[in-house]
């Protein structure tokens, strides 16, 4: 290959010990050629500027930026050590606001697409509560409302939207989900203050011999299930723990 | 897990983690707004996130570069809530007053680059702080700002060919950009 063969793109990789070896060595061969080199030259000068600019320490006001991560590292631990019952508390309390309202099964699904509970609470048994979407992106919340079918009144009775608009969520998205024994309607909820923020809702058809409906909520890595008929049942948190006694909280 | 990431009992010392990579992600905020103000506002924001997601943060995967990759996620939720991308912005005196300010080691034939890396989009300086400035793996780059390696190398040609074209206009080279086809 010659030096007019090598393109920029490979001496940018090549600065940057990138390049596949056989074509590295061919730009090692090539710096021979003055014109080549000079070419490659030129691009280092500009790398050793950007370097120089990576030498610059960013330590002005250092005690400052110290002293606010140890104020957010203590906040962290204190939230972290915060008695579980308590914190569960919190959300059971919103999940418990969840339930208000919640009758969901003739709505949600027509009866030939209900899919048949084999284990009611096999989720409790198993503490597994693997909601997934069923080959479903996220659609836009807003298209809700053109829906065909019976997902409005759905909506109109899903109380809980009014306790996450309390803590500044909005809804922006749904998709259909299931957990391998029924279908549920998932919301996604995303903060105004912090959009990256989200929570997702999951509106389940009632199954017996829950006649209020159940789901589960999710607000910053806390999970909640709750059911209608006997208010918060249980929670867990983190996405991946599996449900154990201990977390298993009184019905509020 | 790099030297940034000193561990007491096998447990992230958070405190003493996040105070080593602070320096680097001051400098990446502020090459990203290209404002004091909002680059201080974002490093805030990235070590609350940092913290709040700290259970999810994989040891095996150096903290500098899962901070950056949390940083860069909330500079582009800051253009979705702003409903725009930032405009390019010719960097004024302040932000080389910034880098003055910030370092007993500046050198003053720095801030003409310092002036032309703010005319560069934040695609292209995204890529070249982290590769060039940073010294990351395209690898590692590519897992910070979600793109595919080589998607890193094609831009990263094109960031240092835009910063060579604004720094030396006149450069022969410049006149003669080869790009593979």
């Amino acid at each position: 290959m010659s030096p007019d063969q090598i393109t920029d793109e490979q001496i940018s990789a090549w600065l940057d010990g990138e390049l596949h070896p056989t074509e590295a060595a061919n730009i090692d061969r090539q710096l021979a050629n003055s014109d080549f080199a000079e070419r490659v030259q030129q691009m280092r000068s500009i790398d050793a500027k950007l370097r120089a600019l990576g030498d610059i320490q960013f330590d002005a006001d250092r005690e400052k930026w110290h002293r606010k991560v140890d104020q957010l590292v203590d906040q962290s631990e204190q939230s972290a050590n915060k008695p579980v019952f308590g914190r569960l508390a919190n959300y059971g309390m919103m999940a418990a606001m969840l339930a208000i309202g919640l009758s969901l099964s003739p709505l949600l699904f027509p009866p030939e697409q209900q899919i048949p509970i084999e284990a009611t609470w096999v989720y409790r048994a198993t503490g597994a509560h693997q909601m997934v979407s069923v080959g479903s992106a996220w659609q836009p919340y807003e298209e809700m409302a053109s829906l065909p079918g019976q997902l409005n009144p759905l909506l109109e009775q899903f109380q809980g939207q009014k306790a996450l608009a309390s803590i500044g969520y909005v809804p922006v998205g749904w998709r259909v989900a299931s957990d391998g024994h029924s279908l549920a309607l998932q919301l996604l909820f995303a903060s105004e203050s912090d959009p990256s923020s989200e929570a997702t809702v999951f509106l389940r058809p009632h199954v017996e011999p829950d006649p209020q409906g159940s789901g589960l909520i999710e607000v910053n890595g806390i999970q909640a299930f709750y059911n209608g008929a006997q208010g918060v049942d249980a929670a867990y948190v983190g996405h991946d723990l599996p449900l154990t006694d201990e977390l298993w909280i009184a019905q509020l | 897990v790099g030297p940034e990431s000193p561990r007491i009992l096998g447990t992230l010392n958070w405190s003493s983690s996040l105070k080593t990579v602070i320096p680097s992600l001051r400098r990446y905020a502020l090459l990203l707004t290209s404002d004091p103000q909002s680059a201080d506002d974002l490093v805030q924001d990235c070590l609350e996130r940092i913290l709040k997601s700290k259970d999810k943060y994989d040891p095996t995967r150096s903290l500098r570069s899962w901070a950056f990759g949390i940083m860069h996620n909330l500079h582009v939720d800051n253009w979705r809530k702003n409903k725009t991308k930032p405009t390019l912005v010719s960097i004024d005196g302040e932000l080389v007053d910034q880098f003055k300010s910030s370092g007993e080691n500046f050198q003053p034939e720095l801030a003409d680059t310092i002036a032309a890396f703010g005319q560069l989009s934040v695609e292209h300086r995204e890529v070249l702080v982290l590769v060039a400035i940073e010294g990351m793996s395209y690898r590692e780059a590519s897992e910070c700002i979600g793109i595919p390696p080589g998607t890193i190398m094609s831009r990263l040609a094109r960031a240092r060919g835009a910063l060579k074209h604004i720094l030396e206009p006149t450069s022969t080279a410049d006149t003669n950009l080869r790009t593979r086809t």
